[in-house]
């Protein structure tokens, strides 16, 4: 239902950044009425493996081979307007710039909502806002906002979607001398996933999600739960179900059944997390564990984690991150099947029951050195352990998608924001 | 005296003077007609962390801010956090760019911003002490 009004929420908001050549000030209050803002982040990425392209997320169609230097994984500028409206009232737009394979001003933008602030425990939003799915996945592109150089990818990496287009409401009350946050949201997204040679558009609706925290401010803890279903049939599965329809019982007893189980419109899946962060002197532990599940065969259960720790020494953070992602391999067993006949379908069936696999540990070290207040820069070392049947999270040249190995990525990043 | 020597003696008294404002304690301050009389330390990091925009008794607070890389507003997050502002702006920066709280207000000096407050039922912002007026009180003191 939010599809047909979000266009036209672009516009506004867009006519009125036009309108908004500078800042305007609030007679009344003497405050800036609409406020400019933005990040960006400039990131280098060299990987030593020819087989497995290291990318940012499974969205990205393009990725990083041994022997390339890339800028365009983790380079993005993003901005923001925000526009104060009355005391209770604003509006918000976010658009961020950066590499995707099939770019266009809808998943330019990250956020355009409008916010009602009912009073100190209630708000309201409506219209595009960024997915509350798990800890950093509201702001996982702000790299100035987080230690790391990037997010670790065997949590977020299986994450497409950037926004969520619908509604929040957020109950915030102080609770045994800490914070307590309750946020709903509902509504629909959609985003790219990319293999080696297609991009796949996925939507999901019906998103119900919450959001659950609590904590002073040197701990807290956040447990997350959404479950949406998926709006559309990608094409390479609805083809593949097509032609395993049309085997004969002789060949594949009951394909028919199995087709069916290829489909993914309908589908619902489930997002888990279970986060927490512990702040002392200039010692920070952050930790998250995250589960995937899915009521259809092509999505497995994914688990994944993360534990981290970093230390501060004036303007310098050392950290290091041990990050895991595990799920169930597809192989293929159907019973009275003949596998001589059908072994080019058997492969497509088994590389598309496998296609969600994860399957990885990384242990990484990293340096950021805050350069001012606005700017820091990153040195992370990723060290992959992948294993057989599990790249998902990388682009894999073709064939290449069971072979186990070991990959040293590097991030140097320089993020800033205004 | 030569050049050197007057550029010399304006730096020390440029860094004297800052030592001394750093010295200073700072004031935590509303407008004088805000109910609230006092805070405690969880309210006020709780309040200018965005952690819960609210005074005590729940009515919404604006929280005011000095524009940039202010001696004041790095002294007083040092002060209440412990963190140095670069800290505080990648925590801000997460508050900020995923739209949970609305942008802080800023104000470029602490003349405009005791003026805010002093016009703003519901503000609230830190000044030296030295700064106090009799339109705003005083609700904590931070580096006493």
């Amino acid at each position: 239902m939010f599809a047909q009004y979000k266009n036209c929420l672009y516009f506004i908001f867009l006519a009125f950044a036009a309108h908004v050549a500078a800042d305007e000030t609030d007679s009344a209050t003497g405050s800036e009425q609409v406020q400019f803002s933005a990040f960006a982040t400039l990131g280098a990425v060299y990987s030593d493996s020819d087989h497995h392209g290291y990318r940012k997320s499974i969205g990205s169609n393009d990725a990083v081979y041994s022997g390339e230097v890339d800028l365009k994984q983790h380079s993005l500028l993003g901005f923001q307007l925000d526009w104060s409206i009355s005391p209770n009232f604003d509006a918000v737009f976010q658009g961020v710039l950066r590499g995707l394979p099939e770019a266009s001003l809808d998943k330019y933008t990250i956020l355009a909502f409008l916010r009602y602030e009912v009073n100190a425990n209630w708000t309201f939003r409506l219209g595009r806002t960024a997915p509350d799915i798990f800890l950093l996945t509201e702001y996982r592109d702000v790299d100035f906002s987080y230690i790391w150089a990037t997010a670790p990818n065997e949590v977020y990496g299986i994450i497409p979607y950037r926004s969520i287009d619908g509604l929040d409401v957020t109950y915030s009350r102080r609770v045994l001398g800490g914070i307590f946050k309750t946020k709903l949201f509902t509504g629909e997204s959609d985003a790219d996933i990319a293999t080696n040679t297609i991009v796949v558009d996925i939507k999901i609706d019906d998103i119900m999600g919450i959001s659950l925290s609590f904590g002073h401010f040197n701990w807290i803890v956040h447990a997350k739960y959404s479950q949406v279903q998926i709006a559309n049939e990608p094409g390479s599965n609805a083809f593949l179900a097509a032609k395993i329809n049309e085997i004969p019982d002789f060949l594949w007893p009951n394909s028919q059944d199995f087709s069916l189980s290829l489909l993914l419109k309908g589908r619902e899946v489930d997002y888990s997390s279970l986060s927490g962060q512990y702040l002392w002197g200039n010692w920070l532990a952050s930790s998250e564990i995250s589960q995937i599940k899915s009521a259809s065969t092509v999505i497995p259960k994914i688990t994944s984690g993360y534990v981290a720790l970093s230390y501060q020494f004036h303007a310098h953070q050392f950290y290091g991150i041990y990050a895991i992602t595990d799920s169930n391999n597809y192989i293929f067993n159907e019973p009275g099947v003949n596998e001589l006949a059908l072994k080019e379908v058997i492969n497509s069936t088994s590389d598309l029951l496998n296609f969600y696999a994860t399957n990885q540990e990384t242990i990484s070290l990293g340096w950021r050195l805050d350069i001012t207040s606005y700017m820091a820069a990153s040195l992370q070392w990723n060290y992959t352990k992948l294993k057989e049947g599990g790249s998902t999270l990388w682009l894999n040249k073709p064939h290449q998608h069971d072979v186990a190995e070991n990959v040293n990525t590097f991030l140097l990043t320089l993020t800033m924001v205004y | 005296m030569s050049k050197l020597q007057q550029t010399f003696t304006m730096l020390v008294l440029v860094l004297l003077s800052l030592s001394v404002l750093a010295q200073e304690p700072l004031a935590v301050v509303v407008n004088k007609a805000n109910p609230v009389d006092e805070l405690s330390r969880t309210e006020l990091i709780d309040l200018f962390m965005g952690k819960y925009v609210a005074f005590p008794n729940d009515s919404k607070a604006i929280p005011v801010e000095l524009k940039g890389e202010h001696k004041i507003k790095i002294d007083f997050y040092q002060n209440l956090v412990g963190m140095p502002l670069s800290r505080v702006n990648a925590y801000w920066s997460r508050l900020r760019f995923t739209g949970r709280k609305r942008a802080a207000v800023f104000q470029p000096n602490e003349n405009e911003l005791i003026a805010f407050i002093i016009a703003n039922e519901q503000a609230i912002g830190y000044v030296p002490q030295s700064l106090i007026t009799n339109d705003l009180k005083v609700v904590y003191i931070l580096n006493e």
